[in-house]
């Protein structure tokens, strides 16, 4: 992959790129979080947080999921829902009311550690963000192990580590981890859309969770701004690990590489 | 750890047992992701170059890759895995092997890291 900037990424090392993205579409949405990622673990582009939205409404499916099986195609259909596959692991995710967030980091650093423990600091950093935008957020018990990547939604329980508000999931994340990085992303809902979680999962299959999980707007009592919080987010991130932040764009050749792999069937 | 084995720095083992490579993550791989819940397999006769990756991993919503520690042919898959990825957690080097290579070169296994080797390399004592 061709360098498009005249410093290198060792010459930026204590600093990590933050991408405020807008709408895009969730198949970009995807690649373009998985192009950056294989280009943070090859040592091409620094670190990088990136928050963005959604274009239309979907959902994302972890990485080991099938439409089939844990969705419920005609309420998909019915919402006119684009379902699409994430990097990650994890259950299925409504997009279209949340922030969406990835970090892509090399694989040196203190997060090289065990799964758990990744999650932990990200998690940190994240309620750091949360603090700086006013609000109070804490690191869920939660249960120790993980989920078999069945047809109940992500929201619908709380991982280790994983950030709630009033006992209820604020914050839902999954990694990949690649050979010399690791990727994270999470979904954060703004609002409670028109949608309902529980709605999209099959017949027969379904339980009551709505109760279980939180918006941002109910945890800060208002109205909270998409891109106010990205940025008290990324700050957040810079205080955790102790890196300044370069507000940047996607260089021209992820964007290339995220189209191409998005526009192939 | 069994002293029949050789790793890769990625965490695989990989074991030659009647002329074919058993491969599986290692104990240190397995205690560092987690509670194991889905492990992708490849399909029987798939070819895979050393390094290349052949299959994913999935623990507490991580997704790892699991690449070949030597190249080879996919001879047997470990279809228990299927039903119980918890195998990988609770008996990584005996039921809870991942794949089984007809290796195209068994020579490659002279370029691994030896039992002793990876737990000097897991403790921080060498780089590959």
């Amino acid at each position: 992959m061709s360098e498009t900037r005249s410093s290198s990424p060792a010459d930026r090392a204590a600093s990590w790129r933050v991408i405020l993205d807008g709408e895009a579409s969730p198949g970009f949405n995807m690649s373009l979080d998985q192009v950056i990622a294989e280009c943070v673990a090859g040592g091409e582009s620094p670190p990088t947080l990136r928050f963005y939205g959604w274009d239309r409404p979907a959902v994302s499916l972890g990485y080991h999921q099938s439409p089939e099986k844990v969705l419920d195609m005609a309420a998909v259909n019915a919402h006119a829902l684009t379902v699409v596959k994430r990097p990650t692991g994890g259950r299925a995710v409504l997009h279209g009311d949340d922030l969406t967030y990835s970090v892509a980091l090399p694989a040196n650093g203190p997060w090289a550690v065990s799964v758990t423990e990744a999650y932990r600091m990200l998690s940190e950093a994240l309620q750091r963000g949360f603090r700086r935008a006013g609000v109070e957020v804490t690191l869920a018990r939660g249960h120790r192990g993980g989920l078999r990547p069945g047809p109940l939604p992500c929201f619908a329980s709380t991982a280790r580590h994983e950030l709630v508000w009033n006992g209820r999931k604020l914050v839902g994340s999954a990694q990949r981890r690649l050979r010399g990085g690791l990727l994270q992303q999470g979904s954060i809902p703004l609002a409670r859309g028109t949608i309902r979680l529980d709605e999209l999962v099959p017949p027969g299959q379904r339980i009551e969770v709505e109760d279980r999980w939180a918006t941002v707007e109910e945890a800060a009592g208002r109205p909270v701004d998409r891109l106010h919080l990205a940025r008290e987010l990324a700050h957040g991130f810079g205080e955790q690990f102790g890196v300044s932040l370069c507000f940047e764009s996607p260089r021209i050749d992820e964007t290339i590489a995220a189209q191409r792999i998005t526009a192939t069937p | 750890m069994d002293e029949a084995i050789r790793c890769t720095s990625e965490h695989e083992w990989v074991r030659a047992e009647e002329g074919f490579a058993v491969v599986g993550l290692t104990d240190y791989a397995q205690g560092e992701l987690g509670d194991i819940v889905y492990v992708e397999l490849p399909e029987i006769g798939a070819r895979f170059e050393k390094g290349e990756v052949f299959g994913t991993i999935e623990s507490v919503k991580s997704v790892s890759d699991i690449y070949s520690p030597i190249s080879g042919e996919v001879h047997a898959v470990n279809h228990e895995l299927e039903a119980h990825p918890e195998l990988v957690n609770q008996d990584c080097y005996h039921a809870g092997w991942i794949v089984k290579l007809d290796m195209s070169d068994p020579s490659e296994l002279d370029d691994l890291m030896t039992d002793a080797e990876y737990e000097e390399f897991i403790s921080g004592g060498a780089e590959e």
